[in-house]
């Protein structure tokens, strides 16, 4: 088994490396020109795969959920078949492994993403305890940085490699329980210090060596960090963004880019959202859908690149699986169209048919060049 | 202290979410002799009603109603011990649960709660609940709604399961089934033949008042 993964893997990465050799740009190098505010073809296209992944490569979420290569033959599958343009250098659900290598208890269902079984943080003593997690035996940690070093091997001269960990806040709320870290805002705000003081180290330990082991970005997924569904704009400045701020100025420049902050819309005003993100010192601001059909893009856009952040959109998850997707890609590269753009579609479900996501990203492509 | 001045502290508690206030007015009531049932409908209830109301008009948000319907929930602790023994007097009764392999319940317990608050016998499975576990919930308690929510992309698909299965045993159209969670369309709802799909927690109480007064519960 081993050597035939190993073999398959070879397989992919020869396809991947063919055809985004045969582009005007590989995935790497637009990204470069991206920073350096150089115009490019297009934007590159990243797809969450996660689960939906494991049935393209034959093997069960839970598979690709505990085994570093199969979790990389997965997402390579699915990258060549797609055509996408960088894999996601982690295991699903990113939402628990710093959790887990700091002894957090994780189920693994059989076909569906790992969860987190309880809170590990039940009193001020529980948060006493924990210490920074090992990175050479901790949890998956030691897989997840050997699939970036392996990846940065193979793949990394052309391929953008992006690996997505936590933010402190979301880290927080595993730790605690979403709903008592929330409670304890009211309750014991204290507390809520004092375990995000505690999640700002290990996602600056745990970040730093991905990125000292090959990772281009490092995507701070963020969705307990969403505006209005789990924390308000007040608590957002508060809370999530000095703390992510720390995190940021920890790592190296221009190496991080924040996700998964939903909701923008829904703030009184979207624009300190975004400049609240902006000031944590996030490299690019992610506007997902159906935030950024709400909001003004093109002005987003324009406050972005003032401050040479770049942009990333996204399609919503039920477009690609139900919805009409060269119309939603269409309007969407007609406001953020240029550089410094990146398309992410944050979601493909389990059972989304394989033709609607190559749908998804030869529109991406091809709406862009035109 | 008048008895209205004491629900509408408890009504107060609950739209400030404030925890502290929710226990000790909810203990005060009691210890003057307010009926238990009464707490709940004038005074948590309506309290949760202006959250809703709150939440309808953009001035609070989701965030707002979770830490609402945590103080409720704390004064529920010491209020649910009478309330079941008032079965007479709920609209329905409804098995909720989240599916098979989904441990998130942070929605899933808002419309627990403001089901209970509005009026309703929930019987809540919890998580990673089987659907031979909502089947035979339904079936022990001669339920009216079944609620089941996914979070996740890769567990909703298990709502289709219970469906089939509450077809199976005969449950439907008796039972109507309602579906929510993260990770749920309404196109989804549509595809398997549930009865409804709630987007929000008021929404879900809205669809359970439509159908119990529908039926004439």
């Amino acid at each position: 088994m081993g050597a035939n993964i190993d073999a398959r893997i070879n397989r992919l990465v020869d396809t991947i490396r063919n055809y985004q050799c045969n582009e005007t740009f590989t995935s790497l190098k637009r990204y470069e020109l991206n920073r350096q505010g150089s115009e490019v073809d297009r934007p590159n296209v990243i797809l969450e795969l996660t689960d939906h992944a494991a049935p393209m490569a034959q093997m069960t979420v839970e598979e690709i959920c505990r085994d570093s290569k199969k979790l990389v033959c997965s997402q390579l599958t699915a990258m060549s078949d797609y055509k996408s343009d960088a894999p996601l250098l982690n295991f699903p659900d990113f939402y628990n492994i710093e959790n887990e290598a700091v002894g957090q208890s994780v189920h693994y269902p059989e076909n569906s993403l790992p969860v987190l079984i309880e809170p590990l943080i039940k009193t001020h003593k529980d948060l006493d305890r924990l210490r920074l997690p090992n990175l050479e035996q901790a949890g998956r940690i030691p897989q997840a940085i050997e699939i970036v070093r392996n990846f940065n091997e193979k793949l990394g001269s052309v391929c953008l490699g992006c690996g997505l960990v936590q933010g402190p806040w979301s880290m927080a709320a595993g730790l605690r329980g979403f709903k008592d870290l929330l409670y304890d805002t009211k309750r014991d705000i204290d507390f809520v210090h004092e375990i995000l003081d505690y999640c700002v180290e290990v996602c600056v330990v745990y970040a730093n060596a991905l990125l000292s082991n090959g990772l281009d970005l490092v995507i701070f997924t963020d969705g307990w960090a969403s505006i209005g569904e789990c924390i308000s704009p007040e608590n957002f400045y508060r809370l999530v963004v000095p703390y992510t701020g720390r995190v940021f100025s920890r790592l190296p420049k221009k190496s991080a880019v924040w996700l998964g902050i939903w909701g923008i819309r829904n703030a009184p005003d979207w624009r300190d959202i975004i400049r609240g993100e902006i000031a944590a010192g996030t490299s690019a601001v992610f506007i997902g859908d159906p935030d950024c059909f709400s909001i003004d893009l093109a002005e987003a856009k324009r406050i972005l690149v003032k401050h040479d952040v770049q942009l990333w959109v996204g399609v919503d998850a039920e477009v690609i699986r139900f919805g009409n997707i060269k119309e939603r890609v269409s309007e969407l590269i007609n406001v953020a169209s240029g550089g410094g753009v990146t398309v992410y579609a944050n979601w493909v479900t389990y059972d989304c048919p394989p033709e609607r996501v190559r749908c998804f990203v030869e529109s991406v492509k091809s709406i862009s060049s035109h | 202290m008048k008895k209205d001045e004491v629900l509408l502290n408890l009504q107060n508690a609950v739209v400030l979410a404030n925890f502290e206030d929710a226990l000790s007015w909810t203990g005060y009531g009691l210890k003057e002799g307010i009926p238990p049932f009464e707490l709940i409908t004038e005074g948590l209830s309506k309290g949760m009603i202006n959250v809703g109301k709150k939440y309808e008009d953009g001035d609070y948000y989701v965030t707002d109603m979770i830490l609402s319907s945590g103080a409720m929930n704390e004064a529920l602790t010491i209020l649910l011990p009478f309330l079941k023994k008032r079965k007479s007097k709920y609209l329905g009764k409804v098995v909720l649960g989240s599916v098979t392999d989904d441990i998130h319940d942070i929605g899933k317990n808002i419309v627990a709660t403001m089901l209970i608050g509005v009026g309703f016998d929930v019987y809540d499975l919890g998580v990673n609940v089987s659907k031979e576990e909502f089947i035979n919930k339904a079936i022990e308690v001669q339920a009216d709604i079944v609620g089941a929510s996914a979070f996740m992309s890769s567990t909703y698909l298990y709502q289709l399961d219970i469906k089939k299965a509450l077809d199976e045993a005969g449950l439907t159209p008796k039972v109507k089934y309602i579906i929510g969670g993260g990770a749920v369309y309404r196109q989804w709802a549509r595809e398997i033949g549930a009865d409804g799909f709630a987007n929000d927690a008021l929404e879900a109480v809205n669809l359970c008042k439509s159908f119990v007064s529908a039926k004439g519960v």
